[in-house]
């Protein structure tokens, strides 16, 4: 199977085109269709896990595409761990969010078209872990973005939601911007794009490591844009407008996955210099504190849980920046169980008390037991619980941080842990605990479907269990199986620090449990406490205010102008052109009419004129011409003499 | 009075040549007019035979020439009167004041 990977992502492809071409009008068949072609990639997915599991060497086959002169661009597949393990993921999710949707999108006019985007999305994220060279991954790139721009904006009715996905499609785009330069850069100085070739180049140290160096920042800027990291994050919460299950794909598996599984691929480039891991540590370091804080106080549900991805993804971006490729791409491996649960679990919330507000919720355990249970052992997993699967993986950054001597990152981490801790049991102690403060909502409150709820249940087994085989003492855990370099990741395993991050997510969750539970402390108190800050977190750092007032109004005063250069000059020099061209074609018609016609006619008159005046001559007496005759006759005798 | 000289006869050419054209600008009558170019014709001939007694006596051109004269004073005069004789047929006279019907 590892040689046949290029298989995987045409399942979802062929789904794609099944429902759009032939299938769109029978909902059932549509989505029954897409779950089969998923589910196929993902036994296919897991065969190829295996094989990889067993034999641990990275293949890679590629055909040339394109070559002019010297120059070659090969395209094709590149297959190691890294990329087995993301196989697993997307495919996972994908299909369980395929499922899923069976019972959230129940009714949707647009149902078939639901399952063609969810396809088609699968499908460019499959594309994009089994490429094997940056160029590919660029093409796949773009569609990924494509798609969650579709998805974001499926209610396209709405007017927040098609702005959303204008927003995200926008904001990373502008992202790509830098992706693109980098690639171009990239090939430019290293003349391969080919990711086991680039590779071994960088190990060879024959390449020009600066040029190579500068691409990779830039080509990181790229991946900060899809994965949501400061400062291009501001889509992320807004992609919130989607369908729920778009949700959890793109905050588990596809979209916000393909920055740090880009920037994963990068480890060789962004390893070269130190100062840009540095960039890419702090990045994610600022934007992990940062998400998690405004994580704080939010109350809409699915906005504090993308915030929880920003963090998250900041997380994993910092542990890349410091080295840790086991300890990054294990974070992104485990938070797309417990994030993808988040987000169904919380779809689940959405679909039976039909509003996003936490403060309108409240006593649903009672209602929806499944949901309430999952979303609890997924928001222990997040917070990083002993012995869920978030704690082992955040303890492996925790970990890097430590041992490297970045006690900084590792502060950072640690602020954000607590933070992480005390919004997902503030959000779980006011959704599902307590009194009801919304009557109407909750007495129409309902358990999800079975199609709803067996997703739940796999991913929070999922959620429990993906962790372990991450646990230090393994022998032949995840640190073997995905290592950067020849040598495996043997983090010693350090109890003090594991006893640390469990005090640190405990003291959070207890501090939540007494605001939001025991109501010892007023949450309303510190808010009034803290007026400023809480005002900044709840107005996300205003961030879009900022970008409204820096990037979007100056935007549309160039435009503004743009549009009156356009109204004023250039169809001025349109209009202008008509008009001389007008007044041309009337000076011609003028010069026909009077100087060629004028001549034309003119030669005409003259010759009757002359002719006129000479007939005169003509007196048809012959004694007249007689006498003309003798005239000319001595006139010329005459000049005989005379000799004039 | 002396010998004839070349002058007289050149005089006497001038004199009926003068006739000629005078009769051919002022006759009405066609035949006048014909009459008055067999003048012109005759005029010209003295002035040949005159020239050829007194400047190449030993030379028949001028003779020759006279001679010539007379023969086409004659075919145009044959001409010349059956093209009288159809205007007359055609306008009912022959004053040629009155064929004008060539004008403009």
């Amino acid at each position: 199977m590892i040689h046949n990977g290029w298989l995987i992502p045409l399942f979802p492809l062929i789904s794609f085109l099944m429902i759009v071409f032939v299938l769109k009008k029978n909902q059932k068949a549509s989505s029954y269709f897409a779950i089969a072609m998923v589910l196929i990639s993902l036994v296919l997915s897991f065969i190829l896990f295996i094989e990889m599991l067993a034999d641990g060497h990275a293949y890679h086959k590629f055909v040339n595409w394109l070559s002019w002169s010297d120059f070659e661009l090969p395209m094709g597949i590149f297959i190691d761990p890294l990329t087995a393990v993301m196989l697993i993921v997307v495919t996972i999710v994908s299909s369980l969010v395929h499922i899923y949707s069976l019972g959230y999108m129940h009714g949707d006019p647009r149902f078939s078209r639901f399952y063609a985007y969810l396809s088609l999305f699968t499908f460019s994220m499959l594309g994009l872990v089994v490429a094997g060279s940056y160029v590919l991954i660029l093409v796949f790139w773009e569609l990924v973005g494509l798609t969650s721009y579709l998805l974001i904006g499926f209610w396209f009715e709405k007017k927040i939601a098609a702005d959303a996905g204008k927003k995200a499609f926008v904001t990373t785009k502008l992202a790509d911007l830098g992706f693109l330069l980098g690639l171009m850069l990239l090939l430019f100085a290293a003349h391969t794009a080919s990711i086991p070739e680039l590779n071994e180049l960088i190990e060879s140290g024959h390449a020009p490591m600066t040029l190579i160096g500068i691409a990779g920042i830039l080509m990181f800027m790229g991946a900060c844009g899809k994965s949501a990291q400061f400062p291009f994050h501001v889509w992320l919460p807004d992609a919130m407008e989607g369908p729920t299950p778009v949700s959890a794909l793109i905050h588990a598996a596809t979209m916000v996955a393909a920055g740090v599984y880009l920037t994963a691929r990068m480890m060789g480039i962004i390893l070269v210099s130190e100062a840009m891991a540095t960039v890419v540590a702090t990045i994610g370091a600022i934007t992990a504190v940062m998400a998690a804080s405004i994580g704080l106080v939010q109350n809409d549900i699915k906005r504090i849980l993308a915030y929880s991805t920003v963090s998250q993804l900041g997380y994993m971006i910092m542990a890349l920046g410091l080295g840790g490729y086991t300890a990054g791409s294990f974070h992104l491996f485990t938070h797309a169980f417990f994030k993808a649960l988040l987000f169904l679990g919380a779809g689940s919330v959405i679909h039976a008390v039909h509003t996003n507000n936490i403060q309108e919720m409240g006593g649903l355990h009672g209602k929806m037991k499944i949901t309430s249970i999952t979303f609890l052992i997924a928001s222990l997993s997040i917070a990083g619980i002993f012995p869920l699967s978030g704690f082992w993986s955040k303890d492996e950054i925790f970990a890097v941080a430590y041992d490297g001597g970045h006690y900084f990152f590792l502060a950072a981490g640690i602020a954000a842990a607590f933070m992480t801790a005390f919004y997902m049991f503030r959000l779980y102690f006011l959704t599902f605990t307590g009194t009801p403060r919304d009557r109407h909502a909750y007495d129409h409150a309902h358990e999800s479907p079975l199609n709803m709820t067996i997703p739940l249940m796999i991913l929070a087994v999922l959620s429990v269990c993906a962790g372990w085989w991450g646990i230090p003492w393994l022998e032949h855990g995840y640190g073997s199986f995905v290592k950067f370099g020849h040598h495996a990741h043997h983090a010693e395993p350090n109890i003090a620090l594991m006893a640390g991050s469990l005090l640190v997510a405990g003291s959070g969750i207890g501090f939540a449990y007494l605001v939001y539970r025991k109501k010892v402390i007023s949450a309303e108190a510190i808010g009034a406490r803290f007026k400023p800050l809480y005002k900044l977190l709840y107005n996300k750092y205003y961030f879009d205010e900022l970008y409204m007032a820096a990037i979007v109004n100056p935007t549309y005063k160039i435009t503004e102008i743009f549009f009156r250069f356009d109204q004023v000059v250039i169809d001025g020099i349109v209009n202008g052109a008509a008009k001389l061209t007008l007044w041309w074609s009337w000076a011609k018609e003028r010069f026909d009419t009077y100087v060629i016609d004028g001549a034309v006619n003119g030669a005409g008159y003259l010759s009757l004129a002359i002719g006129r005046v000479l007939r005169r001559t003509q007196t048809g007496q012959l004694q007249t011409y007689a006498l003309v005759v003798f005239i000319g006759a001595v006139i010329l005798i005459f000049m005989k003499f005379i000799r004039i | 009075m002396g010998q004839l000289s070349l002058y007289h006869f050149l005089a006497l050419g001038a004199v009926l040549f003068a006739l000629g054209v005078f009769g051919l600008l002022t006759r009405r009558n066609a035949i006048g007019i014909l009459m008055a170019i067999e003048l012109l014709f005759n005029a010209a001939a003295i002035n040949f035979v005159a020239f050829a007694k007194y400047v190449d006596p030993n030379g028949l051109a001028g003779q020759a020439f006279a001679i010539f004269i007379i023969t086409v004073a004659a075919a145009e005069a044959a001409v010349g009167l059956a093209i009288v004789m159809l205007i007359y047929r055609n306008f009912r006279g022959i004053e040629v004041d009155k064929i004008n019907f060539m004008k403009w």
